[in-house]
This record gives structure tokens, C-alpha cells and sequence, in this order.
């Protein structure tokens, strides 16, 4: 049985200006890029816009480009580009792992880079039919009173889960965002909320109504940084992430393991891609076991996995901390030096 | 609002007013009768509805009508000739790719979008290939076998061509 969205006109601009009239016209439009994400929720009625402007006939947000020490990425570009890029590959590994994870081949040749960064955070009592929805009496973020996840709080707990969010954060991305009132420049970091409910538009540097991202913009990393993406699903291909895990080490001494700088970040186990902290005492230490427990425990004390998905929270919760082992294992590996001495791993 | 938009599908030009919430399926099912695509989930999870446009393997159900205007569109029922079945619908009648049915135009397509770009596919890219298309019965080793099948016979007829044979 399908359901049929609620009808909308669907506008289709060739460039950007277009696009902003138009969006000043009908102040109630969406944005549609690829379609994997927002077409599904207008056909559960979760959005139900009376305008959708379609942006694929803008070419120029469309290509990645490499220009001094950045890499420009435009909204458009697909994730199977962003994965099979020769310069994406080369200088930012981590970035073309994270994309060719997403979903399976044909998603990933539909869904795009801005697509996937302003990807609606998903539950499994939210991301489902009107009819479903409606038999549960609906939920807080749409149409509901009550957060079946968490009954007694006003917060919503519905995870984002891009899977490209993790790696971008840990490079610093920052995007270019327009909208008819003008354009503004903002970190990846400062782009996404706390609360389930809405997170690319929550926070100030968060998504405005009617705001469009153009392009992400990426430091490309130094010599001797290292960083992996590490994504825990059931079918390993098509579904979301139960758990993603994405981990740099800019080395002091690579062949001594020696760490000059860490950083981790999480995604699918919080409502916002989420940087963990405390790592600041790993600076100047040896990627070693103990080192690992100490990024395991910052790990869980950031990642909250809820039951938003129909994978259990606790296996969830331990597998985070599965995750961070075999990131650490595999930047050890992707050194010329010997495996891990403790590995209990190997 | 309506759209006038001109396409082609399996190589003959049309011209369609499409509304502007209108998917290509419905398109593609309910207005020209190409019944051969299936919708399965109608939120991208199973690749029932795959079809090629401008060659490239793409979600039917995802994809507003409109948006196709200008493409050419390949269905399932735009692979056989008048000579016959396509090898790859050879492949899934004879090595048993297909038990219930329903996923089956998804994955041909899938498979026609694959061996168009990698003539030669290993089993582990076959898998990576169709990892986007669901199946319930058959257990995906016949539905590899199938695609192997297929891919040494377009390879016969490739090499027949060459040689200017039959």
C-alpha cells in the first residue's frame, strides 16, 4: 500500500538567484536535492510543504574543486562523487570511506554531500507513515504531545545519522549558506542543535527558514594526520548507522605512535553529530591500550544511544566502545611500525 | 500545477503533463501502463523500483516526474528485442534469479546499470553492485549466478560482434 503525499508544485531554477525568488515568493517551500530523505518524509506527510523548489538543475553547486589548502565541495554533488573523487580519495580518505558507506550504489548516486549534512534526524517512531504514526498517536516531533523514547521529558531524542557529518567535523568544515536575506559563512560545528526535533535549525548557525547550503568547505589536513571512519549497521549495505565513529590523529611521531594532536566524533547515537571531549591528555601520548580505554570512556560518556532504533541501546552503547578499538587498530596499522603490542585485537 | 515535460522512454519520445507531487513510477505505472517496475517499499529501502535514467540506476519512487524531463528512461520492459529475452533476463530465467518475482525488474535494472560500466564484475562486485536491491527468497546466490551468467554472455556476443560473426 503507498500513500500519496499532499500535493505540492514542484519548481525546478537553474541557478541560485532563481532559486531565492522563489523562495521568497512562497516563504512555505522546501528545498529538494537528491530526494532520499526528503521525498520519503513527504510521503509519510511528515513535511508537507505547498512548495518544493528542486535544485538539480543548478549546475554550479555541482563538482568539488581543491584550491589552495581547501576542497571545496558543492551541496549537489553526489555521494558516490564525493567517494570515487581521485583528490577526495587521496587527501582526505576518511571523507571517501564515510561517503561510499552511506546507504547502497544507487542512494549514493541520487542522495548529495548538503543532502547528507542537513539530513532530519530519524526514530523509529517518527521516520514512519502517516497511518502508523497516527495508530501511535502520533510523537513530540510531529503532530505528538509525548516522546515515545523518553515519555516523561519535553526533548526529542531522534538521532542524526550522516554518516559524513563525523569526518567533516573532525576537518573543521565550514559551510557557505544563502538565503534571500543574504549569506553567511558558519562552522559545521555551530550548524547543528541539541534537541532531536529539528537540529540543522535550532541553533543560530543552524539552517534558518528558508536558508540554502551551497557549499561545504574543508582545510585540507597536514602531512602526518591520519583519520578513519568506523560504521556499524545490520546489512552493511542500504541502512543508516546504529553507531558511526570517525577518528584523527595528527601525529608527532608516526613511527613511534607518538600523538600530536586527537580528535574524535560521534554520529546516529545523538541527535546532532557530536564531538567527544576530553581528550586533551592523550596530547603528547603513545596510542597505546591505556590510551584507547581513556577515548572508550569519553566515548560513552558522549555517545546516548536511545531506542530510537530497533537495535537495543545497550548493544549500541558497548559497540561504541568496539568501534573506538578498531579505529585506534587500524590508524596503528596504517602505520609502517608494528601492530599494537597489547593487542588483544589482533 | 501541471508540467509539460518530453522524455524518452525505452527509446521512444514522449511528451506528458505531469502534476508537480507526481513520482516517476506513478508516472511510469499508472499512466503509461510500465507495470514491469514495482513499488516494494516506497522509502528507498528496496530497490524495487530501479530504473535507468540517462543510464544511471536510479529510485523511481524517489524521483519527481518532473525532474526526468529531457532524460531518457530505461524500464524492465525496455530490455528484451523482438529477437528474444536480454542475456541478463536469460540469466535470471535459467539459473533461477527470480522465485516470487517482485524484486526482480529492480535488480535487472541494477544489474544492466552495473555490467554497462563493469563488463566484467567478481562475484564481491556483483554483491556491492545490487547491495541497494532487496530479496526475500532467493537468498542472493542465484541472483549472482544469474549476473555472472549474463555477464559471459554479453561477453560472447561483444566478442561475436568484434569478429564480425553472427
Amino acid at each position: 500500500m503507498t500513500y500519496p503525499s499532499a500535493p505540492y508544485d514542484l519548481h525546478q531554477p537553474a541557478s541560485v538567484d532563481e532559486a531565492m525568488a522563489l523562495m521568497t515568493r512562497y516563504p512555505d517551500a522546501l528545498y529538494l536535492a537528491g530526494g532520499t530523505d526528503l521525498v520519503v518524509n513527504l510521503r509519510r506527510r511528515i513535511r508537507e510543504p505547498g512548495h518544493v523548489i528542486a535544485l538539480r538543475r543548478i549546475g554550479d553547486l555541482r563538482g568539488i574543486a581543491l584550491d589552495g589548502g581547501h576542497l571545496t565541495i558543492g551541496a549537489l554533488t553526489t555521494i558516490s562523487a564525493v567517494a570515487a573523487h581521485p583528490e577526495v580519495q587521496r587527501r582526505m580518505p576518511a571523507l571517501a570511506e564515510a561517503a561510499g558507506l552511506v546507504a547502497g550504489p544507487t542512494i549514493r548516486n541520487m542522495g548529495t554531500q548538503g543532502g547528507n549534512l542537513c539530513l532530519d534526524t530519524r526514530c523509529r517512531y517518527y521516520n514512519q507513515s502517516f497511518f502508523w504514526r497516527k495508530a501511535n498517536d502520533f510523537c513530540l516531533k510531529k503532530d505528538g504531545e509525548v516522546c515515545h523514547v523518553a515519555p516523561g521529558g519535553s526533548f526529542c531524542w531522534a538521532a542524526y545519522s550522516g554518516d559524513t557529518a563525523p569526518v567533516l567535523l573532525l576537518h573543521d568544515a565550514e559551510l557557505e549558506l544563502v538565503s534571500p536575506q543574504g549569506a553567511r559563512r558558519v562552522t559545521l560545528a555551530e550548524f547543528y542543535g541539541s534537541d532531536g526535533r529539528w537540529s540543522v535549525g535550532t541553533e543560530p548557525g543552524g539552517l534558518r527558514p528558508g536558508e540554502l547550503l551551497l557549499r561545504v568547505h574543508v582545510p585540507l589536513p597536514p602531512a602526518g594526520a591520519a583519520c578513519v571512519y568506523e560504521k556499524l549497521r545490520v546489512r552493511d549495505s542500504i541502512d543508516y548507522p546504529l553507531v558511526g565513529l570517525a577518528l584523527r590523529v595528527d601525529w608527532a611521531d608516526e613511527a613511534a605512535r607518538r600523538i600530536g594532536a586527537i580528535a574524535m566524533a560521534l554520529t546516529a547515537v545523538n541527535p546532532r553529530p557530536e564531538r567527544v571531549g576530553g581528550l586533551e591528555p592523550l596530547t603528547g601520548a603513545t596510542l597505546d591500550m591505556a590510551a584507547v580505554a581513556h577515548l572508550q570512556k569519553q566515548a560513552h560518556r558522549t555517545g546516548k544511544p536511545m531506542r530510537t532504533t530497533v537495535a537495543d541501546p545497550a548493544y549500541r552503547r558497548a559497540m561504541i566502545g568496539t568501534l573506538v578499538e578498531k579505529a585506534c587498530t587500524r590508524l596503528a596499522r596504517e602505520l609502517d611500525g608494528p601492530l599494537m603490542e597489547q593487542a588483544r585485537w589482533a | 500545477m501541471k508540467t509539460l515535460i518530453s522524455l524518452i522512454i525505452n527509446g521512444r519520445k514522449r511528451e506528458e503533463a505531469v502534476g508537480g507531487s507526481e513520482l516517476l513510477i506513478e508516472l511510469l505505472r499508472d499512466r503509461l501502463g510500465l507495470t514491469g517496475t514495482k513499488m516494494g517499499c516506497d522509502g528507498g529501502d528496496c530497490g524495487a523500483c530501479t530504473v535507468l535514467v540517462d543510464g544511471e540506476p536510479t529510485l523511481s519512487c524517489l524521483t519527481p516526474a518532473a525532474a526526468v524531463d529531457g532524460c531518457e528512461i530505461t524500464t524492465v520492459e525496455g530490455l528484451a528485442t523482438s529477437g528474444g529475452l536480454h542475456p541478463i533476463q536469460e540469466g535470471f530465467h535459467l539459473k533461477l534469479g527470480s522465485q516470487c518475482g517482485f524484486c526482480t525488474p529492480g535488480m535487472i535494472m541494477a544489474a544492466k546499470a552495473l555490467l554497462d560500466k563493469h563488463p566484467e564484475p567478481s562475484p564481491q562486485e556483483i554483491r556491492a553492485g545490487l547491495a541497494n536491491n532487496l530479496c526475500r527468497c532467493t537468498g542472493y546466490n542465484s541472483i549472482i549466478a544469474s549476473v555472472q551468467y549474463a555477464a559471459e554472455k554479453l561477453k560472447q556476443a561483444t566478442r561475436a560482434r568484434t569478429r564480425g560473426g553472427p
